[in-house]
């Protein structure tokens, strides 16, 4: 996760409270991703509904290239900045909020939209660590570790997957500083 | 006599035309003006700031209320610019194939088509 700017973690975890608040959940309460769309007028579409428009790539997309599509932001509109996520809904659920987190990501931060296939690098590190703090800021990693609950038991009720609670747990330094509270 | 709202969408962009003049991150623009990121975000799909929200950002930014107030039937006619047709964020896990690319392509594409013309009728 190098090539932040400095500061930008503590931001992605301000973030991640506020929109809590927003939505009058408390700091380490669990945030539904699909709801947070919702708060941020944000549409999702799975692609499974689009089928209809385009068969023989969402079939593709949906079977042997699964793994090939997560999800994926257009802008629309006038001023081509009205966005909409579209993201892969044949991936488990924890997969799915994971990736609408980090497109989620980009619209909070207003990323620009860039040409197809050609990523902005600094954009997307910066999606890449506020989309699973957005699902489980250090407040959150805090408290699993806090209720001394095991890495998969909190994953599921963070709706996230096992090897994301881990990292969030990881980096947010949370084992050590309940360590240091009890010392 | 058409009824006057106001161009969020349009509003939003002449912020960012500032915020990129001023050599600025969305963040600096959210703690300058005291208006949320989530406000920021929402604005930028069409939806009107508050009161006060609006307030903060005509005075950090020294634009006119008055030059976004259209029509409403204008506002939603407008097409799509054409930008947007090839602008799009990807994730990818990996290297793709030939045949994944195609089928992003042709279904980005038809995505796009669609909702577009869904949200300008």
């Amino acid at each position: 996760m190098s090539g932040l700017r400095r500061g930008f973690k503590a931001e992605a975890n301000d973030h991640a409270l506020r929109l809590r608040r927003e939505l009058s959940l408390k700091p380490h309460e669990p945030l539904c991703p699909w709801s947070l769309a919702t708060h941020l007028a944000v549409p999702i579409v799975p692609l499974s509904g689009v089928r209809r428009h385009e068969p023989d790539g969402v079939k593709y997309l949906t079977s042997q290239g699964k793994d090939l599509f997560s999800a994926v932001t257009i802008f629309v509109g006038k001023y081509g900045r009205r966005r909409i996520i579209f993201h892969n809904d044949r991936h488990a659920k924890t997969r799915q909020a994971a990736n609408l987190a980090h497109e989620l990501a980009h619209a909070i931060l207003c990323h620009p939209p860039t040409p197809p296939f050609i990523p902005d690098l600094v954009s997307e590190e910066e999606a890449k660590w506020l989309g699973p703090t957005l699902l489980v800021p250090n407040e959150a990693a805090l408290h699993v570790v806090e209720m001394g609950m095991i890495t998969k038991d909190a994953a599921t009720v963070y709706g996230v997957s096992s090897p994301l609670m881990q990292m969030r747990i990881n980096v947010s330094g949370a084992r050590i500083r309940v360590q240091r509270r009890r010392s | 006599m058409p009824k006057g709202i106001f161009d969020a969408e349009g509003f939003f962009a002449a912020l960012d035309d500032q915020r990129e003049t001023r050599e600025l991150t969305w963040k600096q623009v959210a703690d300058d003006s005291g208006v949320s990121a989530s406000t920021l975000t929402r604005m930028a799909q069409g939806k009107r700031p508050d009161v006060d929200s609006l307030a903060a950002l005509l005075k950090w930014s020294g634009l006119s209320a008055d030059d976004y107030i259209v029509d409403a039937d204008e506002s939603e006619s407008h097409s799509p610019s054409p930008v947007a047709t090839i602008a799009a964020q990807f994730r990818r896990d990996k290297t793709l194939p030939p045949e994944g690319k195609k089928a992003i392509e042709a279904t980005l594409k038809a995505m796009y088509q669609h909702f577009s013309a869904t949200r300008s009728q």
